[in-house]
């Protein structure tokens, strides 16, 4: 996406490299690369383990099972192994789309002012003081949330109101720099001024907001598993969560594993999807890239 | 107003000889790119009553040498060379071995500094007073009346309205009156040296004006001790008995004003000189100097300057001069500093006979 | 006639308490290859005065023409001609270039937008000469380069390109020299005034530095102004040599000279006042009077006095002194101000 708007379409081996000059951005870079990858290609080679073996229950992590097992014996790797890939589309779907909203709308704004301003303002507003989880678990008491995509697009749907603000804000701002104005003499034309000169000089803040809206995202649908309003068929570190929660997991101290790698799991996204965004930063921030 | 003010006389004593003497004093900044080298084996002295002014580009340095002579660069600088020495009634002080406590009277009683960047870094909900009187007594002043009574005498001493702008928040003065009020209080200790970085900078023509008049007082008529630093050749030509030119870190030509105006043998001083527009007179032409400043991490072979000399050679390519007596108390750093003279009989720079 | 005219121009700020007149009623006019130099102090209106021109801020009273033609009612294909034909070089070379952008698609964009070129290849052929028009060569070099990878001077030049993709026939240069270092200022000007004698193109240069205007403007006009008004213009000879309003030799003569002896020699003027009004509250007729020394209670303090002609050429808003020259440096040495 930034590659478009900067009209600098990097090659892939320079996106990378520019992106190795941060090295804990980097890292975060590669775990999440590699969490992609054991959430969707990893269920190819590591199948789902529904088989009750009474004979195993909530074992800590051996040879066998490296991450031990769960109250009917079942193996916690594989669930974490299958469990990611609902997670991530939810939340890549709900990020991708609030950012959208707010970044566009934001943006629009900013620079046109005026009417359309005040009321994607005030739109704004009435979203920003609804209640999130209540109408959630309304809207999950109403109809059926078990499509991820669906879930998705109702957490993005009502995640964009405080980034729309600040994108709003930096809009107003840029607008009044020198090189914007240079760009209205030019005659550029608004849609260049807005997706040329504008966005791209908001990136590292649109970059962490994706990832914010992300992570949000994931603790809701968490959240809303954990209530039991979303019925989630087959495995999910959700339901993972919610089933240990619901086994009375936390009661026994050999379940530990049980509960806590779920959470591990979804902690360990979240930090790389964090982390990552420094990297992400270079690629948009010519001025931080002192490599070059 | 200014006849008010004229009567208020400070009681500065001119010290005598020279408060201050710098010798091979090299600051270097140690950033992610490498070691920046801001400043590079700097020798000057200041002798009582005098004042010098630096001048050269930005990133010249400047600010850096004026910054270590009051012990205040940031965590990141090392003096790596070099000592400082500084003179009162006959004693000596070895500024880079101050303690820390011994450094805070340093600075307000005998060597203060008026920064260029606080100008917009006064706390904005102190009052100006409150400012005073909290310097004042962690210097051990008691008595509030006495420093009430001191800090009008020196608002009005630099033609403030005193009795307002004591009680007045940093935000309800103008850019000059602030720059009137920070010098004022770095007098508040009476100390015998001043340093000024870029006085007026950023300020506009007439306010620049009134400024620049009342540092020519401090310095006609109480014989302070002062060091100007500015990008600014007019400000040097203001109020300067002498001035030093610093490139890249280094001083290269050093010498009473005229000589250095009209005199120059460095031929980075003649550039600047011949740079910079004068408003009376008829039209004059301006010659701008090649090329731009040195990368202070990766600097040039030889002298800093010979990438934008015209006067270079090979020499100049190779080694680096050292400053050499081209005049009574007039040094410059140049291997043809000879040729500039002989350029400058053809073409004397005398803008009036 | 004229390329740019200003009839009765002003703008105003805010509203209630907080209104500001920061242009007001202001009238000039340019001509074809002619140099305007405005000069005057931070916040006295060069700015506002300069967008005006530009086209980027509408004025709040008063008209701009462009060519005869008054923008405001301009159709759009004759508003599209007036926008490329005016452009505006800006003040601080860290902010008015985007720093996401290399110098090439700074370049190459408007050129392709406004088809100044047809292809990528012609638009980069274009751009390497424009580079090399502003100096920056070899043009390669810089092609690739962000912002931030340029110092001071470079980036200027960068704007200056950037404005000449359009082909402009006239420039606002808003202290386009200000920030960068007085050792490049010479070079950066002496560049601009080739754009003048090589292309024709008319400049607006605004400056607060009063020697600037005298170099760049030698043969053109000088307009000073204060408070959001002209108080005196004409050529620049003229006004340099010989000022005639208060304000204008206030501001010759405190100009600090980059020659002791000029330092020394030159007249000091003592105003009566040292605090500049402030644009919400200005004082009546002439806004000079609460510190003009030579002010004249119910001449001064009336009406606004007008910009009268004078016979040795431009005009000056002053009643009283219009006709007295003043000598600006001292026979002798002035003693030491005390
Ligand atoms: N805090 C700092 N860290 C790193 N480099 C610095 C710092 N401050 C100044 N410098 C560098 O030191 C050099 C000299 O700076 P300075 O003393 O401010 O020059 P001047 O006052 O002549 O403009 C410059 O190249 C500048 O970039
Ligand atoms: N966009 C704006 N909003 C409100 N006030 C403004 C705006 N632009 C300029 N002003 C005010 O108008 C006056 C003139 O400003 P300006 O034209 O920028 O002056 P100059 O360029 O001479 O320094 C100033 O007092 C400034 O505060
Ligand atoms: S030493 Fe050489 S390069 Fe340096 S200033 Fe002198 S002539 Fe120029
Ligand atoms: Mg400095
Ligand atoms: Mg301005």
């Amino acid at each position: 996406m930034g590659s478009v708007f900067l009209g600098a379409v990097h090659s892939l081996g320079a996106t990378l490299r520019i992106m190795s000059y941060n090295k804990v951005g980097f890292a975060g870079f590669i775990a999440v690369m590699l969490i992609l990858f054991m959430a969707f290609i990893g269920p190819f080679f590591v199948p789902l383990d529904t088989v009750t073996k009474v004979d195993q229950i909530y074992q800590p992590p051996n040879a066998e099972h490296w991450l031990g097992t769960d109250h009917q014996g079942r193996d916690i790797f594989s669930q974490i192994v299958n469990g990611g890939k609902d997670v991530i589309i939810v939340a890549v779907v709900a990020g991708a789309l609030s950012t959208l909203i707010a970044v566009t709308f934001g943006t629009l704004a900013g620079f046109a002012g005026g009417r359309t301003d005040s009321v994607i303002v005030s739109i704004t507003d009435i979203v920003l003081t609804i209640p999130q989880l209540p109408l959630l678990l309304v809207l999950a008491a109403l109809i059926k949330l078990n499509n991820i995509f669906f879930l998705g697009v109702i957490l993005g749907a009502l995640g964009w109101p405080s980034l729309l603000r600040a994108v709003r804000s930096q809009a107003l701002s840029l607008k009044q720099r020198d090189f914007v104005e240079a760009a209205r003499a030019l005659d550029l034309g608004t849609m260049h001024i807005i997706f040329r000169e504008i966005v791209p000089n908001m990136m590292t803040y649109i970059i962490i907001s994706f990832a914010l809206a992300m992570t949000g995202a994931i603790y809701a649908q968490v959240a809303l598993v954990l209530f039991g309003l979303v019925p989630f068929s087959g495995s999910n570190w959700g339901v993972m969560l919610s089933l240990a929660w619901v086994r009375g997991a936390i009661y026994f101290k050999d379940s530990i594993w049980y509960i806590m790698m779920p959470v591990a799991a979804i902690v360990i996204l979240q930090l790389s999807i964090v982390t990552m965004t420094r990297s992400l930063e270079l690629v948009f921030n010519p001025r931080l890239r002192s490599g070059e | 107003m200014s006849n008010e003010s004229q009567q208020v006389v400070l009681k500065h004593e001119a010290g005598s000889g020279t408060p201050l003497t710098l010798r091979n004093v090299s600051v270097v900044y140690k950033t992610r790119k490498g070691d920046v080298r801001a400043v590079r084996d700097v020798s000057l002295d200041l002798r009582a009553g005098e004042s010098i002014a630096l001048i050269g580009e930005s990133g010249s340095g400047k600010t850096t040498l004026g910054l270590s002579i009051v012990r205040l660069l940031v965590k990141s600088a090392q003096v790596t060379h070099g000592e400082i020495i500084y003179r009162r009634n006959g004693k000596e002080i070895d500024v880079l071995g101050l303690s820390k406590k011994e450094l805070r009277e340093f600075r307000w009683k005998e060597c203060s500094m008026v920064f260029q960047s606080a100008l917009n870094a006064f706390n904005p909900v102190i009052r100006i007073w409150d400012q005073m009187r909290d310097t004042a007594q962690s210097h051990g002043w008691k008595d509030k009346k006495a420093i009430r009574q001191r800090s009008l005498e020196l608002l009005k001493f630099v033609q403030l309205d005193a009795e307002r702008v004591i009680d007045a928040y940093p935000h309800e003065l103008s850019g000059g009156m602030r720059q009137r009020v920070l010098i004022a209080l770095s007098l508040l200790l009476d100390p015998q040296v001043l340093i000024l970085d870029e006085p007026t900078t950023a300020l506009d023509i007439l306010t620049q004006r009134t400024i620049i008049d009342l540092l020519r007082k401090l310095k006609e008529e109480q014989h302070f001790t002062m060091i100007f630093i500015s990008h600014d050749l007019a400000i040097a030509a203001e109020l300067a008995d002498r001035i030093a030119t610093m490139y890249a870190g280094r001083v290269v030509e050093v010498g009473s004003a005229d000589d250095i105006f009209y005199r120059p043998r460095h031929p980075y001083t003649l550039g600047l000189i011949r740079a910079v527009p004068k408003v009376v007179g008829d039209f004059q032409e301006l010659f701008s100097i090649p090329g731009s400043p040195p990368d202070l991490i990766n600097m040039p072979s030889g002298c800093k300057f010979h990438p934008r000399c015209p006067y270079a050679t090979d020499k100049c390519r190779q080694e680096e001069p050292d400053l050499v007596t081209v005049g009574p108390e007039h040094m410059a750093a140049c291997w043809h500093w000879q040729e500039v003279e002989k350029e400058l009989q053809s073409k004397p720079l005398h803008s009036i006979s | 006639m004229s390329l740019i005219e200003l009839k009765n121009v002003s703008r105003t700020f805010g509203k209630g308490d907080e209104r500001v007149v920061a242009v007001d009623n202001v009238s000039f006019a340019i001509d074809e290859g002619e140099v305007l130099c405005l000069v005057g102090e931070s916040g006295c209106g060069k700015s506002t005065t300069g967008k005006i021109v530009a086209g980027l801020l509408e004025p709040t009273r008063g008209q701009v023409l462009f060519d005869g033609q008054d923008i405001a009612k301009m159709d759009k294909e004759s508003f599209r001609r007036y926008r490329h034909s005016v452009q505006i070089i800006h003040q601080d070379p860290y902010a008015s270039l985007n720093p996401t952008q290399t110098v090439r698609q700074m370049i190459t964009r408007p050129l392709l937008r406004h088809h100044k070129a047809r292809s990528n290849e012609e638009a980069e052929k274009r751009a390497v000469e424009l580079l090399e028009i502003v100096d920056l060569t070899p043009a390669q070099d810089f092609m690739n380069k962000y912002p931030h990878q340029l110092s001071g001077g470079q980036r200027q030049r960068v704007s200056v390109a950037r404005a000449l993709t359009v082909e402009p026939r006239f420039i606002v240069a808003d202290e386009a020299v200000s920030m960068v270092d007085v050792s490049i200022r010479v070079s950066l000007l002496n560049m601009l005034s080739r754009l003048q004698d090589e292309f024709n193109v008319t400049f607006l240069f605004i400056t607060h530095d009063l020697a600037l205007a005298k170099y760049f403007a030698w043969e053109g006009r000088i307009s000073v102004m204060y408070l959001g008004r002209i108080v005196e213009d004409g050529p620049t000879r003229r006004v340099v040599m010989d000022p005639r309003h208060p304000y204008t030799q206030a501001l010759l003569a405190a100009v600090p000279e980059a020659d002791p002896e000029l330092a020394r020699r030159k007249r000091r003027i003592e105003l009566r006042s040292a605090d500049i009004p402030s644009l919400l509250d200005l004082p009546s007729g002439c806004t000079f009077n609460p510190r003009c020394p030579y002010f004249v209670a119910g001449v001064c303090d009336g009406e606004v006095p007008p910009l009268v002609a004078i016979p040795e050429g431009g005009r000056v808003a002053c009643p009283i002194r219009k006709d007295v020259s003043i000598q600006l440096i001292e026979e002798t040495p002035a003693a030491p101000a005390a």
